[in-house]
This record gives C-alpha cells, structure tokens and sequence, in this order.
C-alpha cells in the first residue's frame, strides 16, 4: 500500500453515496478523486446490503462498490485482531466489528476514512490507524479539483 | 441571479456526471460502463433509511 494515497472507506461513506442528491458530487467520488486507490471490507459490504430490503435493492447498492478493492481478511491477521479485540473489550468500548475495521487497516496500513472519528478514536490511537475525517477529505478535493489541469 | 431553466440544470448536471465518469474511468482504468454504473449510483435510494439502517448494523457490531 502507498502511505498518503490509498485508504480504507466506511460504510456510511457507500450509504451516503446512495442516498445523496445526484446534483452534485458524492464524498465516495470525492474520496476517489483524492485518493490513488480505495479499500473497505467484506464486513462493511454486508452491513450496506443488510440495510437493503429486497434483492434488486442489493444488486443497485453493489454498484457503489465498483472501483474499491476489496480486502479479506487472512489468518496472519488473527493475531492482530486478538490484541484489538481485548482492548475493546477491557475499555468496554467499542465492538467486534470495530475491532475488525482497526485490525484491518492496522494490517494493511491505510488510513481509515470516517464519517465519526470519535468512535474509532481510542482504538486507533493505541494501533497506530490514522484517522482522515470527512472535512479533511473534502480540503483535499478542494485541493485538487483547484490544481487540475484544464 | 436568475435562476437556471429545469433543462439548463438537467444539461449540467448530465455534464457534471459525464466529467466525473471520464476522470474515474481514467483513474481507475476500469471499463466506461462499470465506472458509469458506479457514478450513476449516486443517490439511486430515496430517503435515509438506507443510511439509519446501515448505522444500526454497525452498532449491532
């Protein structure tokens, strides 16, 4: 992975992409112009097709996903995950889920990109995951849409 | 400021999305119709159900 330019997404970032006016541009389409390479997990897929109620509902949110890589988790990961797990549950903060998403990102060393920084935080801290909030994606995109040639 | 004709709106809204979809098609080297599919998504769900359900999956954990 390339430090700076590839990170992970979370599910409200797919969510909000189906949901959002169609006038202007999504933060998922902001966050791909800002970065080289976009990830998220088998986990955060499901929790976006959960929310779906019949089968062609799930087949139309699929597509928001087209263009992220998507990362699986191998059993080398176990290890990693332990620890998260244990800390979340000595703090009492945080879930199994959570737990995974920090893992994963810890692992694959890409920063995690959240609507709510404040629920990742004290994970994150202490597994060195670097958190990129909403506003500071969009400060990008100003950024680049800016300095585009043409 | 007069405000834009539907059909002024609805031509640059078309244009917005086919620049969006030429920069991600070439971006992402991802064929023309997948990359459309994907920018076409855009709020393709009325309403935010699909967003409060998603966050009660998370916090479901």
């Amino acid at each position: 992975m390339k430090p700076g330019r590839e990170a992970f997404l979370d599910s409200p970032v797919f969510a909000d992409h189906l949901v959002s006016a169609t006038g202007g541009c999504s933060f998922l389409i902001k966050c791909m112009t800002v970065f080289d390479h976009c990830y998220t997990s088998v986990v955060n897929i499901a929790e976006v097709l959960s929310a779906c109620d019949t089968s062609e509902q799930r087949e139309t949110a699929k597509r928001a996903f087209y263009g992220t890589g998507l990362l699986g988790m191998p059993y080398r990961y176990s290890v990693k995950m332990s620890e998260v797990l244990k800390e979340s549950i000595d703090c009492k903060e945080g879930n199994f889920r959570d737990a995974f998403v920090i893992t994963m990102c810890s692992e694959a060393k890409l920063p995690l990109v959240t609507y709510d920084t404040g629920r990742y935080l004290s994970l994150s801290e202490k597994f060195s995951v670097k958190l990129i909030s909403r506003q500071e994606v969009i400060r990008k995109y100003n950024s680049v849409i800016k300095n585009k040639p043409g | 400021m007069p405000r834009k004709k539907p059909s002024e709106s609805l031509q640059s809204a078309v244009s917005v999305k086919n620049e969006q979809i030429k920069y991600l098609q070439e971006k992402l080297k991802l064929d023309e119709n997948i990359v459309g599919l994907l920018v076409h998504s855009q709020g393709i769900f009325t309403g935010t159900d699909l967003v409060k359900r998603v966050h009660a999956a998370m916090d479901a954990g």
